[in-house]
């Protein structure tokens, strides 16, 4: 449990012995481009806990998504099975459906457990769903141009802090992903999205995105704020385990269940 | 009095091993169901496959005219089932067994229906609740 009093001993103790931190202790503040805080410590098993009730397009947002032209045609082209717009999956086309990954932001609001694990210059972050995991890094890097083996489903995060807030700007993404269940749209190559993650209490992590990704929305939106728990080890998500969608689990699904129940003498529009 | 006990037995496992409506509600493909409507299947299992995205439960049920079909039965993954109050594993449900399951049809009525009814439901295998594992 993180609490003040084990805070406060343990910068104690790092001060004295200069020690860099391991994996599961607090992160270093030498290693932060501000000056450290007690509250710098992200680490541990996250659930989410939002709501979206009355969201009119994305999970992401109270609010319509200023979509271009380009962006509102990608939006519409996208057939969710959830939300809003639900169709039957059969008569859908989203991408997880034949076992593609989910993407980091879509990842961020699906209630699966993840881990936040900091280490000097980095944190790591590893998702259930879908087996899948990103580095946030956090040794002073420049924001990543275009990198050459990319694009990627997860993104290229370099982080910095500014007081207790973890600003990450992600780049680099597949936009072939849909940023959440309901289908929201993303440029295939060009997007850039600004997370910023603060722990408000020992249970509590808070985050928000900025979009910025001209060629689907006029302008820069920022999301709700999306609210997580921290698990203890014994809790129902204490450990995250595994889920993956393997084309060979997908095919059989789609064959046997999927598909079927958009087949039966019931039309359903 | 032994028969006595072994009934008191089951009723009072079916009330402790009740299905809550949570744990097979969380679900990716709520849209295909009707979940205002709730009918009991009941037939032998062909086939459990305890596999992602969902689990399934398939069942031969045979109809008033005598003609068997196989339904499927969607459930929950098998993470997301490991963590409800079911105690389910791969092991539970055999070919074989005989299986009565409170479930939601689909609505466009295909044989697929959603495992589990909004308020508490029982299962039965082989006459008997199915038993919470762990």
């Amino acid at each position: 449990m993180w609490n003040l009093r084990r805070a406060s001993s343990m910068v104690t103790v790092l001060a004295l012995t200069n020690l860099s931190c391991t994996a599961f202790a607090q992160s270093d503040p030498a290693d932060s481009q501000t000056e450290g805080t007690e509250s710098q410590n992200l680490t541990g098993v996250w659930y989410p806990r939002s709501s979206t009730a009355g969201f009119p397009m994305s999970q992401w947002s109270p609010q319509e998504l200023p979509f271009t032209e380009e962006g509102r045609a990608a939006f519409d082209a996208n057939l969710p099975g959830k939300g809003p717009r639900e169709r039957l999956p059969a008569l859908g086309n989203d991408p997880l459906g034949t076992a593609n990954p989910p993407g980091l932001f879509r990842t961020l609001v699906y209630p699966r457990p993840w881990q936040f694990i900091q280490a000097p210059g980095q944190i790591v972050q590893l998702f259930e769903w879908g087996k899948h995991w990103r580095t946030i890094w956090t040794d002073g890097r420049e924001v990543a141009e275009e990198i050459v083996s990319g694009p990627f489903w997860y993104g290229y995060s370099v982080g910095r802090w500014e007081g207790d807030t973890l600003v990450v700007t992600t780049n680099n993404l597949d936009g072939r992903q849909w940023m959440d269940e309901w289908g929201t749209p993303m440029s295939e190559y060009d997007a850039t999205i600004e997370e910023r993650w603060r722990r408000v209490d020992d249970e509590t992590l808070e985050l928000t995105i900025t979009v910025i990704d001209p060629e689907i929305y006029s302008r820069p939106w920022t999301s709700a704020v999306k609210t997580y728990k921290l698990q203890s080890k014994d809790s129902e998500y204490g450990e995250p385990f595994e889920q993956i969608f393997a084309p060979i689990d997908e095919a059989v699904f789609n064959e046997r269940v999927r598909d079927p129940l958009a087949e039966g003498p019931i039309p359903v529009e | 009095m032994t028969d006595n006990l072994r009934v008191r037995f089951s009723l009072s496992m079916a009330l402790a091993i009740a299905v809550a409506a949570p744990a097979l509600a969380h679900h990716g493909t709520a849209v295909n169901y009707d979940s205002s409507k709730t009918m009991t299947l009941e037939g032998t299992v062909t086939e459990f496959r305890w596999r992602n995205p969902h689990s399934t439960l398939f069942l031969d049920v045979t109809d008033e005219s005598g003609t068997v079909i196989n339904y499927a039965i969607e459930l929950p993954s098998p993470t997301l089932m490991s963590r409800g109050e079911l105690g389910w594993t791969r092991h539970t449900f055999k070919p074989g067994d005989h299986v009565v399951f409170q479930v939601h049809p689909s609505r466009t009525g295909a044989p697929v229906v959603l495992g589990g009814c909004t308020q508490e439901c029982e299962v039965l295998i082989n006459g008997e609740p199915a038993k919470k594992e762990y």
